[in-house]
């Protein structure tokens, strides 16, 4: 069988011409294309950012910022909650700038309010930075509209006093989701740290008499979610900067879902009676995301 | 009974322990003028010397903030910065002359002593080595020297620091090697401290 000349120099044509378009295409820089999100993204919704042990000043840290900033063109959360050891090392001025204000300059210039926690690498003063929005207090509270208030402990220092204001704080609330958070984990499966078995004892009654539904906080530099403990749902967020590695147990009967190879951060909806979560790594990729409903109203949960 | 039941139980125990005990501390600091009573026991009166002295150093420390820009919130670091090394300097220079144990009587620091002891006899070996793996390991700590800046705060245990005497805000407990610092905490300068009272590590 045999073509005529005329059809085999056109097919030869089309055939360079193809791969032409096809090494140009390989040539242009590729934008991974934004994560698929199961965040309602809902208009009326309370929008937030979760990270933890952030503040290196590090490449990572800055890595991080930038898909934070990324995601929030999608999705427009108004604050920000911080998990503590917001500025590891000296706290000198320029701290403060190359460690908090220079990576999230396009939150605070868009008006993200950041709430921090004190970690055990953060000074006390820190309550006295604007930016911080601490009140001056080493704990406190904060609200977002007549359902949402946030409870701030230093765990680092849980003094008797922290404890009884705890308990005042929470019996005065009416809000349908209160959300405690502070830098060390109640409940974690970090080979270096693990479990805070003081605060268990002691702050745990208070959450379950108190109608807790979340805690979130940091000191791990892995992002773990747990199995609920007595129904009450633990996030570990301490990967914005720092990275542990491998340190989650991989046998631990507590981990939900864990991710302790690369940084992340966790962006949070709640709407009305849900809680919405997706955790989303350095490079992009949404590692874990669910829903959490308020216990009140409903014993179960689906996550992905 | 299962094992999370005993822990739960020996837990509850302690919170009781605990909360006695802070009742009698709390009771103790909240008594009138040492003029109007009499201590019940020694330990009582350390307790009430104890807080005497601390009475003093908020005294003297609102003093010397007066002399400064107020520790007020501000949305500038260097300002920030500033405030904090001008206090650890007022302070380091009006108790230029102070000692160990100048705020912690000898009798108090045992009662510390004690206290830590029977913490950490209970706590399982893994959790005394999760406490102890950011205490930095230091030399001896000397007073009014700065707490190092790329030193971790430890955490001291929120069961520990419900059966010590209670300090008033800005002064925290802190464990550095096997020492209990008294740190002032605006300043980050240590004020006072009991040396040698955390088991090895």
């Amino acid at each position: 069988m045999s073509f005529p000349r005329t059809d085999v120099r056109r097919l030869r044509t089309l055939l360079i011409t193809i791969c032409l378009a096809v090494s140009v295409a390989a040539a242009q820089p590729v934008r991974p294309p934004a994560p698929p999100s199961s965040l309602p993204n809902a208009a009326d919704s309370v929008k937030f950012l979760v990270i933890g042990d952030s503040g290196t000043g590090g490449r990572e840290q800055y890595q991080v910022a930038v898909k934070i900033a990324e995601a929030r063109q999608r999705f427009p959360f108004t604050f920000a909650i911080m998990l503590g050891d917001n500025l590891y090392g000296s706290e000198n001025a320029n701290a403060y700038i190359t460690k908090f204000e220079r990576p999230y300059k396009p939150l605070l210039d868009a008006g993200v309010k950041f709430y921090a926690a004190l970690g055990n690498h953060d000074e006390p003063s820190q309550r006295l930075y604007d930016k911080f929005n601490m009140g001056e207090k080493r704990y406190y509270t904060h609200g977002h509209g007549d359902d949402l208030e946030f409870f701030v402990l230093d765990s680092t220092y849980m003094t008797p006093q922290q404890i009884d204001w705890l308990k005042d704080e929470l019996e005065k609330s009416d809000a349908k989701w209160k959300i405690p958070y502070m830098h060390h984990p109640m409940y974690s499966s970090g080979e270096k740290h693990g479990s805070e078995r003081d605060l268990q004892a002691l702050v745990e009654p208070l959450f379950l008499k108190h109608g807790v539904d979340v805690v979130f906080a940091g000191h791990e530099h892995f992002y773990e979610r747990l199995k609920p403990q007595k129904g009450i749902f633990y996030i570990t967020q301490g990967g914005a900067a720092k990275l542990r590695k491998g340190n989650l147990r991989d046998n631990s009967v507590m981990t939900a879902k864990g991710f302790d190879t690369d940084r992340s951060f966790t962006l949070v909806e709640i709407l009305e009676d849900h809680l919405f979560f997706e955790t989303i790594s350095r490079l992009g990729q949404v590692v874990d995301s669910g829903v959490i409903t308020r216990r009140e109203l409903n014993e179960t949960t689906s996550t992905q | 009974m299962t094992e999370a039941a005993r822990v739960r139980e020996a837990m509850r125990c302690a919170l009781a322990v605990a909360g006695a005990v802070s009742l009698v501390t709390a009771s103790t600091f909240a008594q009138a003028p040492t003029s109007a009573r009499q201590p019940v026991n020694a330990e009582a009166a350390a307790l009430q010397e104890f807080q005497m002295r601390l009475d003093g150093y908020l005294k003297l420390r609102a003093s010397l903030v007066k002399g400064l820009k107020p520790l007020a919130p501000t949305p500038n670091p260097a300002e920030l910065a500033a405030r904090q090394t001008a206090l650890a300097a007022a302070i380091k220079k009006a108790r230029a002359a102070a000692r160990p144990g100048d705020l912690v009587p000898q009798n108090v620091a045992a009662q510390i002593a004690k206290a830590i002891g029977d913490d950490f006899t209970r706590r399982s070996a893994a959790d005394e080595r999760a406490t102890f793996s950011e205490v930095p390991n230091a030399v001896r700590p000397a007073i009014n020297q700065t707490y190092p800046a790329d030193a971790a705060l430890p955490t001291v245990p929120p069961l520990l620091l419900l059966n010590l005497p209670r300090l008033p805000d800005n002064l925290q407990y802190r464990f550095y090697a096997r020492h209990m610092l008294l740190l002032d905490a605006d300043a980050q300068i240590i004020v006072d401290y009991i040396p040698n009272v955390l088991p090895p590590h």
